[in-house]
């Protein structure tokens, strides 16, 4: 399944990863989780706060499906 | 014991006063607050002679704490009509604490159309002629200021906007470096000064010493812990100061609550050039300020100076806020367009989300093509020159929207919503509704329960424990905004049990007090109260406290509505 997705602020630099295609996304084989896809691009897990899975807040645990979204954040705050 | 400082702007006198005992304890919001519902008739005119403009130090402000230096400005709003507190970093604070001024009101109004302007120092205070800088925009203002005063005066101006009484005008305050990036800007508050013909305050330090401390031992080593908690939390610590508070673009955006195109989606798909991702990236390869703080003893250091694409400065503390009100809402994907337009309103002295939601209003109602950002710069430009449409313009996001006879207006209370989609972040969308001041996310930031996972984890989609959470941070967010500290160290706070006692620590060390934990909750509550009394004597009702129809449309890509009922909104601000 192909899977987007996207690595913010310092974990940016990961996204840099061979295995992504130039559309930013990662061909992973079936089951798999969001932690399948961080380990395989080599994301630090304790780097890792906040995880979306098609704009919804979730785990490193979530199942993903084709043609999903994943956006991955380091702590981060503002307003 | 601090006094209070009277400035009657028509008879051009002074007076400094002993606060009242009802008063004596307060600070920041808590005493602008008490002081405008005591003194300033709810019912009068802003721009009036019965009107007041406040600016008080935060409790601690002054003191070693760091991050302590940040000025309430209070007042009747010409925008909303209602109650304001106008929170700003810059040096203004700090220095009116060493001199032992708890509050500097402005009072009354001069019968003629001459400019004055107000020094305080050690040993006096004068009104000066300012005629001469009528016109003069705020950083040229702060350049003359610093000539004339010196380089580590404190200083408060207006711009064009607040000479002419614009409703969206801001006050501007000179950062360490002179420049004028740091703004009591939501609200209108620059009109109340404008309309009482003061163009500056320049408060000048010079002579005084350190602000007394009750207990040094104890309060050096609160700080020492203070310190810590601040700078070991990761977004204190490293985001913030990393990427300034911009990093937001690319989390809401994923989050799917960016609003773009006035409210219309979630997601805006150029979202990345607008980033703080992007602003780092520039910032860098133009030798600009990747981190630096709004007022001395910050540790957290979220401002910065951007730079344009030839290496010379353009503006700097360039806030999420802003980027996303002339970006994604404006759909302008040109960060340098929306650095102009972030410096022009600082200039002209302009709040930015209400002259950002505001043009998003010019372009809905067709006066320039959505995304344009040069035509954005030009209308802006517009502001101050005598055109009629800027003055409209400048009169904010409400007044343009019925100028134009458009009906997707995105305010409450008259004051345009900030950054986040009520409809997709829905804690902040409580506060949005309910909060005093007009919509306002710094209210009652629920957008760290809701998006950052900071202080736990609510479901922003859904309503429950929404009404709560926002409840409970407009609470606290009061009581921090009285301190004077920064609205950030909420991060760290909510993130570990000890923080709170750390502030009431440092408190009771400067003062002599043994206040505890729960007295916060209670002080926030307070000053709630009052605002919400001086709104209900305004004449506000809960019928204010609503959001606009536009809301009742189900918002991509989650597709929720706003679907809060009356008396669910009630609760938030029932005490």
């Amino acid at each position: 399944m192909k899977i987007e997705v996207r690595l913010f602020a310092s974990l940016a630099a990961y996204a840099d990863h061979g295995d992504m295609d130039s559309e930013g996304c990662l061909n992973l084989e079936g089951p798999a989780t969001i932690r399948d896809a961080v380990l395989r691009l080599g994301v630090p897990e304790q780097e890792i706060k906040l995880v979306f899975l098609n704009g919804i807040g979730a785990s490193l645990d979530s199942s993903l499906k084709d043609k999903d979204r994943v956006g991955i954040f380091p702590p981060i705050g503002g307003g | 014991m601090s006094k209070i400082l009277r400035i009657n702007t028509r008879e051009k006198t002074y007076s400094f006063e002993t606060p009242a005992e009802d008063i004596a304890g307060l600070g920041g919001r808590a005493l602008t607050s008490k002081m405008i519902l005591n003194e300033v008739p709810a019912t009068s005119h802003p721009l009036s002679k019965y009107s007041k403009l406040i600016f008080a130090p935060g409790l601690l402000s002054g003191s070693p704490a760091a991050n302590s230096g940040r000025l309430s400005v209070g007042g009747k709003s010409p925008l909303t009509g209602g109650i304001k507190e106008s929170n700003s970093g810059g040096l203004v604070s700090q220095k009116l604490a060493r001199l032992g001024i708890k509050a500097l009101v402005l009072e009354d109004k001069p019968e003629d159309d001459r400019f004055s302007m107000v020094v305080i120092k050690k040993d006096r205070v004068e009104f000066l002629a300012a005629d001469e800088y009528v016109g003069v925009c705020n950083s040229d203002m702060i350049t003359k200021l610093w000539d004339r005063f010196g380089k580590r005066v404190a200083t408060a101006s207006i711009g064009v906007a607040g000479e002419q009484r614009l409703t969206s005008a801001s006050i501007q305050f000179a950062d360490p470096k002179g420049h004028p990036g740091r703004a009591a800007g939501r609200g209108g508050l620059g009109a109340v000064m404008g309309s009482k013909k003061i163009k500056a305050i320049v408060v000048d330090d010079k002579g005084t010493d350190r602000v007394p401390l009750h207990d040094p031992d104890a309060f050096k080593a609160a700080n020492k812990k203070w310190v810590e908690l601040l700078t070991s939390h990761p977004v204190s610590g490293q985001g913030l100061p990393a990427y300034g508070t911009a990093i937001l673009v690319n989390v809401i955006n994923e989050a799917g609550a960016l609003p773009t195109k006035n409210f219309r989606t979630g997601r805006f798909e150029n979202a990345q050039d607008i980033s703080g991702e992007t602003m780092a990236a520039n910032i860098e390869k133009r030798s600009g300020v990747a981190t630096e703080g709004c007022h001395p003893g910050c540790v957290i250091k979220c401002s910065q100076v951007y730079n344009d694409k030839d290496n010379n400065y353009l503006t700097s503390g360039f806030e999420y806020e802003t980027i996303w009100a002339f970006g994604a809402h404006c759909l302008i994907k040109e960060l340098d367009d929306i650095a102009m337009l972030d410096r022009l309103c600082d200039d002209l002295g302009l709040d930015t989300i209400e002259t950002g939601v505001t043009m998003g209003i010019a372009m809905e109602g067709g006066i320039i093509p959505w995304g344009d950002g040069k035509a954005a710069i030009e209308l802006l430009k517009k502001v101050g020159t005598g055109d009629p449409m800027g003055k409209i313009i400048g009169n904010g996001a409400a007044f343009t929207g019925q100028a134009l006879g458009i009906d997707r207006v995105p305010v409450v209370k008259r004051q345009a919503l900030p950054a986040y989609d009520p409809r997709a972040v829905k804690a902040v969308g409580v506060t949005y509704a309910t909060t005093p001041m007009g919509a306002d996310h710094t209210a009652g930031y629920g957008v760290c329960q809701n998006i950052l996972g900071v202080g736990g984890s609510i479901d922003p989609l859904k309503k429950d424990n929404n009404v709560a959470i926002s409840k409970t941070l407009q609470i606290a967010t009061a009581a921090i905004d009285a301190a004077g500290l920064c609205l950030f160290v909420a991060f760290p706070v909510l993130d570990n049990p000890e923080g709170l006692q750390m502030i009431v620590d440092m408190i009771n060390a400067r003062y002599g007090l043994s206040l505890v934990v729960d007295d916060v909750t209670t002080l926030g509550i307070s000053i709630l109260r009052d605002e919400l009394e001086f709104n209900r004597r305004a004449g506000f009702t809960p019928k204010d406290d609503r959001l606009p129809d536009m809301f009742k449309e189900p918002f991509a890509p989650h597709n929720t509505t706003w679907d809060f009922t009356d008396e669910e909104l009630a609760e938030a601000v029932k005490f």
